[in-house]
């Protein structure tokens, strides 16, 4: 897989969904290839199959000793870590599966032989995923299915991951969703986290409609139930909240601040 | 005084094993000091059971007490008691060190030291010769001298972290804090107090363990503490493990 670039974001046009062609209803491919993330409006998530590789994201037998991780996504603006009149931005790191309260990728039921029944490229993961799109549109200040597209494509910037922290020990905020603490933050303890950015990043091939190999492909991982497809609908563009040349600025402050101040 | 409550801006300033004063090496204890970070210096005592804190003035420090191997009726505590003191103990040390250092760092100091000296091989069945008084100090002193040199380096580092800390009141009749026995009660500054796990529980508050209050009875802050003092706090937390998580 390509490594995105901060510099292509500039050159990047986020997809307007246009409608439906004819009476054909296009099934969307729900994984993409050329993004590692995408975000559906209804919140499910689906990892590219190069990211399930590369961040070893894949659900395995339960009891087995198998490493398997998924991801810690939040805000910087809820992240006291982060150094203040700083630019915010999502950001994501590989944690293990095993680890508590895993935001992405971190959960799934087993059946009576200890396997996992759903594969993480077709399990949707939306009761995070709804949160994730408050979190983008929050921080980046764009409505992201305004236009009635049906899903967003993002990009974990691996070209600037943040300088660690000296101590290697990270407070990760965590939302409560739950009790009469509801709607206030946490925290998660964590260490020797590589945190990047999680940046929208849609391109027009993104929401090709899916190909017929890849249609067999992602129904032979698994059965649990996918969201639905919709059609394509009017499609608008959208644009990128922070150019290249902002992104990389902020991001620079920041990593040079935390490089030298730890917590 | 460092009083009952949550704090804030604090700065571990110390960390020692201090000798026993009648010269009892199986009775050296484990000391750390700590700092209000606005300026005020302060050390603080307490016991690893009772985590009993006596004012020296201007100075307190913490004291670690070491392990008993006997109940207040002389008799030997049971191997299952014994282990659970060590993993109190332990992971009092692990939630404190854990502010500064990876899990891995702490875990190797302890597959290292927690042994050494007591004849014990990791993994055999140690039930025999850790419910005898000197492998079973020889554990604590172990841990102790352990945690000392793992966080040295931090004492003298002007960047070290700054912690909030929640401190209990001592006893009933004692108001004077204490660390408590079970985490979380250390967290760095950096997390926001609104995203703090730092809460007297309700069994805590119950008991009156979240009020620095002094009693009408209330002894003179500057005396040591003492054995009877510690097997008596041991009672009030050590039949109470669960509510007091």
């Amino acid at each position: 897989m390509s490594k995105p670039k901060l510099d292509l974001l500039a050159t990047i046009q986020l997809k307007e969904i246009t409608g439906v062609v004819g009476s054909r209803i296009s099934k969307v491919q729900k994984v993409p290839l050329d993004a590692d993330i995408r975000l559906f409006a209804d919140g499910s998530c689906y990892p590219s199959k190069a990211l399930v590789e590369e961040f070893q994201l894949e659900y395995a037998n339960k009891g087995s000793d198998a490493p398997e991780y998924g991801f810690d996504i939040f805000e910087t603006s809820k992240w006291s870590m982060w150094p203040e009149n700083t630019d915010n931005f999502v950001m994501i790191a590989q944690v293990s599966k095993h680890a508590k309260k895993v935001d992405l990728f971190g959960k799934v039921t087993y059946d009576d032989q200890n396997q996992p029944r759903a594969s993480v490229l077709n399990q949707g993961a939306g009761t995070f995923g709804k949160r994730l799109i408050g979190m983008l549109e929050t921080t980046y200040g764009e409505e992201l299915f305004k236009s009635g597209n049906s899903f967003v494509d993002l990009i974990i910037v691996r070209d600037s991951p943040i300088s660690p922290a000296p101590n290697n020990i990270y407070n990760i905020p965590k939302l409560i969703v739950k009790g009469d603490k509801a709607g206030t933050y946490t925290y998660e303890r964590r260490e020797n986290l590589t945190i990047y950015p999680l940046i929208i990043g849609t391109e027009l091939a993104a929401e090709a409609p899916m190909q017929d190999d890849a249609v067999g492909e992602i129904a032979s991982l698994g059965t649990q139930s996918e969201p639905d497809s919709g059609m394509y609908a009017d499609e608008q563009p959208l644009s990128l909240s922070d150019d290249e040349q902002k992104a990389e600025a902020a991001l620079k402050e920041a990593n040079d601040i935390l490089g030298t101040e730890g917590q | 005084m460092i009083e009952v409550g949550i704090q804030e801006n604090i700065k571990l300033v110390k960390a020692e094993v201090k000798p026993d004063s009648k010269g009892n090496s199986l009775k050296d204890s484990l000391v750390i000091g700590l700092e209000v970070a606005t300026g005020s210096s302060f050390s603080l005592n307490s016991l690893t059971s009772a985590n009993e804190t006596v004012n020296d003035g201007n100075d307190q420090e913490f004291y670690f007490w070491p392990f008993d191997n006997k109940d207040r009726d002389g008799a030997t505590v049971p191997f299952k008691e014994v282990i659970k003191r060590i993993k109190d103990f332990q992971a009092q040390l692990n939630h404190i060190l854990s502010g500064y250092m990876v899990k891995t760092a702490i875990e190797q100091k302890w597959d290292a030291v927690l042994f050494q000296n007591t004849g014990i091989v990791k993994d055999e069945d140690a039930s025999i010769k850790l419910v005898q008084e000197v492998p079973l100090n020889t554990v604590y002193k172990n841990l102790a001298n352990g945690f000392v040199e793992l966080i040295t380096p931090f004492i003298s580092d002007a960047n070290a972290p700054l912690f909030r800390v929640k401190l209990i009141r001592q006893s009933k009749l004692k108001h004077f804090s204490r660390i408590p026995r079970y985490a979380p009660f250390w967290e760095p500054m950096s997390i926001p107090k609104d995203q703090s796990k730092l809460v007297f529980t309700q069994w805590e508050i119950d008991n009156g363990f979240n009020d620095g209050t002094p009693s009408a009875d209330a002894p003179s802050p500057d005396g040591s503490p003492d054995k009877s003092e510690q097997d008596s706090i041991d009672n009030v937390f050590g039949l109470n493990q669960a509510a007091a998580n």
